[in-house]
């Protein structure tokens, strides 16, 4: 057996999976060279090394909260879910669009945790980010917030004649939003500058935007 | 709340000097905490997070090279488990379908990821590591860890799952969806780089 030969079995060797035959013959080369018996020697130690790693580490801070929010908010969405399947449900499709609002919302508030990665490039989408600065960002929520108010009015003109289940479905997901957009605001106050909370600011307004329409468009 | 035998047995898992509980112990112990989390009992769920969240972290940690996607995946990867209870039929033990679902979560999200964005991961900070009550010689671990999360991401991950989690080269294809070559061919490639960068 050549050191080549050696060299692509060592792996097997160390793990114990080679057969009994290819083992012997790769005891038999390392007994007379010192080149291949150093190459085995070097890589036993590090997968010595590697093994002896504890298995068990604690997260720097309890991960249970956010967990227990999570499942929560996942509950909030299999219920609305379970009301927009309803067939005679004339309010599905606005439905639908609230809960796929909720999970949105969910994926913004994970991005607003702090990072300490370095981040990448924008990702791929229409959402436009808010020019970056406090006063930038004011300008922009204040026009998004006009046009949410607007909204916001007409919906109310229609809450009569809507069926207080649907109601507390549509302000359930109004309020998830809402928090989520505050969570953004106060992640902005610590970094104003941040393209990417201008983005998630922007996208989030919008799905309120879109939610509203879509929600005042099938009451009609 | 109180801690179960399972997770002091996780604590001192690895040279311990507290005897460890048996794998028939713990899936006694966990049977009813699983049954009552399947029906919707947060609480339950949480006692089976707190027995399980030390290696459900450490696991995270080494396939993301990065302590903050750490505990999102750890965070992800329960909210899955919650999520999938219904379909966990006790087969195996309860700890092995959650670490299996972890190593999907952590790969999955890595692979989304990287369609995304060209993120960069942090290789230096090992704060995370440094905690208390842990191996007898920590200049070595703490050079092995940087080192491994220098790694490139696919070379990593077999490493991490074959040496440091004892997971066999078919169980590593199939919770990856490469092949067992492909697993081979990684782990080979890995212990070199590895051993590369600890005698640098």
């Amino acid at each position: 057996m050549t050191c080549e030969h050696v060299t692509e079995r060592l792996d097997d060797y160390l793990d114990g999976e080679l057969a009994e035959d290819a083992f012997q013959e790769v005891e038999l080369h390392l007994a007379s060279c010192p080149a291949c018996r150093e190459e085995e020697r070097s890589l036993r130690a590090v997968v010595e090394r590697a093994a002896v790693l504890p298995r068990h580490q604690d997260p720097p801070r309890d991960l249970w909260p956010e967990i227990a929010e999570e499942i929560a908010s996942r509950r909030r969405f299999t219920m609305v879910s379970a009301v927009a399947a309803r067939p005679a449900a004339r309010w599905t499709a606005g439905l639908a669009a609230a809960a796929t609002v909720v999970l949105a919302v969910w994926m913004v508030s994970r991005e607003t945790r702090p990072e300490r990665e370095i981040a990448g490039p924008a990702p791929q989408g229409s959402v436009q980010p808010i020019a970056a600065g406090r006063d930038g960002f004011a300008e922009a929520e204040r026009d998004y917030q006009r046009a949410t108010a607007e909204l916001m009015a007409a919906l109310g003109a229609r809450r009569a004649s809507l069926s207080p289940q649907t109601t507390a479905t549509i302000d359930e997901n109004l309020r998830v939003i809402d928090v989520a957009l505050a969570e953004i605001r106060a992640a902005l106050q610590s970094d104003p500058s941040s393209p990417r909370l201008g983005r998630l600011l922007a996208s989030t307004h919008e799905k309120k935007i879109e939610t509203l329409r879509r929600v005042l468009k099938l009451t009609t | 709340m109180s801690r179960s035998p399972a997770c002091l047995e996780a604590s001192f898992d690895r040279g311990g000097a507290i005897p460890e509980a048996t794998p028939e112990d713990r899936r006694r112990e966990e049977e009813p905490l699983i049954r009552r989390a399947r029906d919707g009992d947060v609480a339950a769920f949480e006692q089976l997070y707190r027995d399980h969240v030390g290696r459900v972290f450490a696991l995270c940690l080494r396939l993301a090279g990065d302590a903050s996607l750490a505990e999102e995946l750890a965070q992800e990867a329960f909210v899955r488990a919650w999520q999938k209870l219904g379909s966990f039929r006790g087969e195996s033990a309860f700890g092995s379908w959650l670490y299996t679902l972890t190593v999907n979560t952590a790969l999955s999200e890595r692979r989304s990821r990287r369609r995304r964005t060209s993120r960069v991961v942090t290789t230096d900070d090992l704060s995370a590591f440094d905690r208390p009550g842990r191996p007898a010689r920590p200049e070595h671990r703490f050079d092995l860890e940087r080192a491994l999360a220098k790694l490139p991401p696919g070379a990593r991950a077999v490493l991490v799952l074959h040496d440091v989690e004892g997971y066999k080269h078919q169980e590593i294809a199939d919770m990856t969806g490469i092949a067992a070559g492909t697993s081979k061919a990684q782990l080979h490639r890995a212990r070199r780089l590895l051993r590369e960068a600890l005698t640098r």
